[in-house]
């Protein structure tokens, strides 16, 4: 079968195969071209969505950025605090990972509680909206619904509800940014996960002009600030503050006259903002909650009364006059509601 | 006399039969008049009064804030009840002096240089149109002394005024030609006085043959060309304008200084001669209100700082939440949710069309037709532009010379998909200006 011929093409071919993988391997070890592995570990921990969040042209450009010494390592939002030690341990330095975020849209007035003013027929994008005169909303400030930060939103994560209103979804958010930098209204925020409390509202505006445009929006009452230390003033608008720690109670939401803060362990955002049944359930546990902290109040009153008469119970005293403003809050409360 | 006119462009509806015939009258002053502290482009003007103080007729409440600025002057006599934040034309709150109007009008009193003008200096000529507040009256507002004082490097050989009025129901120019040929004549030759500039063409659309024969007769005498020019849109555009009068082309990103030319509105040189000749600031201006939706249209001697609401009144119209309200123009003008704002030094027209005028079709996808590449007076080919806006592809717009276009609207006029072609531009316009500001 087999002729010289055939043998002797299979020698040269094979030793001409030998020499040149002899002369590449060679090659290799003097051309080779000086990358550090660390840039593939890099890339093998990213989360590959190439979100931009970091402020780079993708993963590969993060990490590029990481091994240049020109990226902060903490900067990867969709990587969570898992990818922040990865990325420490690859880069040699022990990082904390900051604290995970999720991005809030600060608006809770859709079609029914802030409705439209006009007949917008142009572009089906917030930014080109906003660009005639404002928008067709009644509210300045508002979620004008169009959806520009749900295509600005590679995870997925946005929804923009029929009554006109962007809902972002907790658990698909990572937090990078993009929808924030699109919104031409400033209304999407970060937030620290943890904070289970939120205002939906960013309306600067007196309380007058606020409950002119929206039926929903925060007018300034400062009740929610008397429950807990976490909610604070910034102006004319309650926020939840991010320096203080402590839990946020359940009274916060219940006290706000105007439903304008969602607490998200009573309810799910997508319902607080279509299912009217949540808005329902809302009013219920507020009235409950204000007919309880009646009667505690007047009990507290009657106590009061009591030590009066006995003089000498100094720090029982001192108690009760800590619990007087919140006292003059809860009638005042009703009235407004 | 030959018609001139230049490439691209479209033929829309004129509709000025409405109000072109119709005198202009002075319209009564409201009791308050908001006059927005920012009402040209450039730096806000910076408040001279405060709360309570008492002001006349053509005081000057606020100073310019810059060089790039323009001073403005009240109205009318009274007090000023209040500065703070009022809703303006854009949509958003902006700073301005609230007047009550005594309506008295007591003037203050003024001191213009008379017919001797020719006597003084460039510079002081410049300084009375500065002192006086007078901005681009043709909608544009950019503070005209500005436009006055070219780099020394720039010698400006022609000065053209723009009496084309291009806009659809807009009459405010015609009228103004019309009434004041004189002060429009006048005002050019103070121009060409303080810029140096030997040649002045006043050019005018062909379909306003009486504001030809008045600007000629007011011009018979001086060496002044008074030119017709072809009835399109947008006849208006300072480079389109240039490019019809004396077929030469800005280049792209240039200004027209850069080929010898400066190009003012025929408003505007009517106040320059004003504030000249008899040392009057700007305090009203014409508005053409008209539109489906007006029963009673007419062009009207409006003070700045009256609501457009006001304005309305006057005309017997009523406004419905599906129809428009439009300042300006429709091609270019802004369309507004309430008339809760007031006529600034910009305001050239009040435009209501009921609901059946105002409805647009939804946008169907592109054709590729390339009408929008005919209709286009720059040149550009605005539905690539679009396609680049809608995907975000910043340095390809940059590169398709997207921040060439002066938002005309003729592409989307022209557009047989109703694609709203200028909104598209205007993103990719903006994510330029905003990439450009990240890198520096």
């Amino acid at each position: 079968m087999f002729t010289n011929e055939t043998l002797l093409a299979l020698a040269i071919l094979g030793s001409i195969g030998l020499v040149m993988s002899v002369l590449l391997s060679i090659g290799k070890r003097i051309f080779a071209v000086e990358t550090d592995d660390r840039f593939d570990r890099l890339m093998d921990i990213l989360p590959g969505a190439n979100c931009g969040g970091c402020g780079f042209p993708g993963c590969s450009g993060f990490a590029q950025g990481l091994i240049d010494g020109t990226a902060k390592p903490t900067a990867c939002p969709p990587g969570g605090p898992e990818v922040t030690v990865l990325i420490g341990e690859i880069m040699g330095v022990k990082l904390t990972p900051g604290e995970p975020m999720v991005a809030v849209v600060g608006c809770a007035g859709d079609h029914s509680a802030a409705p439209p003013v006009a007949n917008y027929q142009g572009l089906r994008d917030c930014r080109a909206a906003h660009a005639v005169a404002g928008g067709a909303k009644s509210c300045a400030y508002g979620c004008l619904g169009l959806g520009t930060c749900q295509t600005a939103c590679v995870f997925d994560a946005i929804t923009i509800t029929d009554t006109g209103l962007a809902i972002i979804d907790r658990d698909k958010c990572t937090a990078c940014g993009a929808c924030i930098e699109i919104c031409p209204r400033q209304i999407i925020r970060l937030h620290p996960k943890r904070d289970e409390v939120h205002v939906l509202c960013i309306n600067p505006d007196k309380p007058k002009e606020v409950k002119a445009v929206c039926t929903v929006g925060c007018t300034a009452c400062k009740l929610c600030t008397r429950q807990s230390e976490r909610l604070v003033m910034d102006e004319r608008l309650a926020v939840v503050s991010p320096e203080v720690k402590a839990d946020i109670p359940a009274s916060c939401a219940l006290v706000c006259p105007q439903g304008t803060i969602f607490d998200l362990r009573q309810y799910a955002l997508s319902d607080w903002i279509l299912d009217p049944a949540a808005r329902r359930d809302f009013e219920q546990r507020q009235e409950a909650w204000k007919a309880e902290e009646k009667a505690r109040k007047a009990a507290a009153r009657e106590k009061k009364s009591a030590s009066k008469a006995k003089p000498k119970a100094a720090p029982d005293t001192n108690t009760d006059a800590n619990a007087e403003p919140g006292t003059d809050a809860t009638p005042s409360a009703g009235g407004e509601a | 006399m030959s018609i001139l006119t230049f490439r691209g462009g479209i033929h829309p509806r004129y509709n000025k039969e409405r109000t072109a015939a119709l005198a202009t009258k002075p319209l009564a002053a409201p009791d308050e008049l908001v006059l927005p502290l920012s009402q040209h482009i450039g730096a806000p003007a910076v408040a001279t009064v405060s709360v309570g103080d008492t002001v006349l007729r053509g005081q000057t409440i606020a100073q310019p804030g810059g060089f790039v600025s323009a001073a403005i002057h009240a109205p009318v006599s009274g007090t000023v009840s209040a500065i703070e934040p009022r809703p303006t034309g854009n949509g958003t709150l902006g700073d301005a002096i609230v007047l009550a109007n005594d309506h008295q009008d007591t003037e203050t009193s003024y001191s213009g240089l008379g017919e001797d003008w020719a006597q003084a200096d460039a510079a002081t000529l410049r300084d009375m149109v500065a002192r006086a507040g007078i901005v681009g009256l043709g909608g544009a507002a950019f503070p005209s002394h500005v436009k006055l004082a070219p780099p020394p490097d720039r010698t400006i050989d022609t000065v053209i005024i723009n009496g084309a009025e291009c806009e659809p129901w807009l009459t405010a120019d015609h009228r103004l030609m019309l009434e004041s040929a004189t002060a429009v004549v006048s005002g050019l030759r103070i121009i060409q006085h303080i810029l140096g500039a030997p040649n002045g063409v006043i050019g005018i659309e062909a379909n306003k043959p009486d504001a030809l024969r008045a600007i000629s007769q007011a011009a018979t005498g001086t060496p002044i060309r008074v030119v017709s020019l072809a009835v399109k849109y947008p006849q208006g555009g300072e480079k389109q304008l240039i490019s019809a009068c004396l077929k030469r082309r800005v280049p792209q990103g240039k200004l027209p200084m850069d080929v010898g030319v400066v190009v003012h509105n025929t408003g505007t040189a009517a106040a320059i001669h004003r504030a000249v000749v008899d040392g009057r600031p700007l305090l009203e201006r014409i508005v053409t209100v008209t539109g489906t939706a007006v029963s009673q249209p007419a062009n009207y001697w409006v003070r700045l700082g009256t609501p457009v609401a006001h304005v309305l009144q006057h005309c017997q119209t009523e406004l419905t939440p599906a129809g428009k309200l439009i300042l300006g123009g429709p091609m270019m003008g802004i369309a507004q949710k309430h008339a809760d704002i007031p006529v600034v030094k910009s305001t050239s027209g009040i435009l209501v069309l009921q609901p059946k005028d105002a409805t647009t079709r939804p946008a169907s996808p592109c054709i590729r037709c390339g009408r929008c590449v005919d209709a286009c007076p720059m040149f550009l080919v605005p539905q690539e532009l679009g396609a680049f806006a809608r995907l975000r592809m910043i340095p390809e717009a940059r590169a398709a010379a997207a921040l060439d276009c002066m938002e005309c609207g003729s592409c989307a006029h022209a557009c047989p998909a109703h694609i709203p072609l200028v909104q598209l531009i205007r993103l990719a316009k903006a994510d330029i200006h905003a990439a450009a500001r990240k890198k520096m």
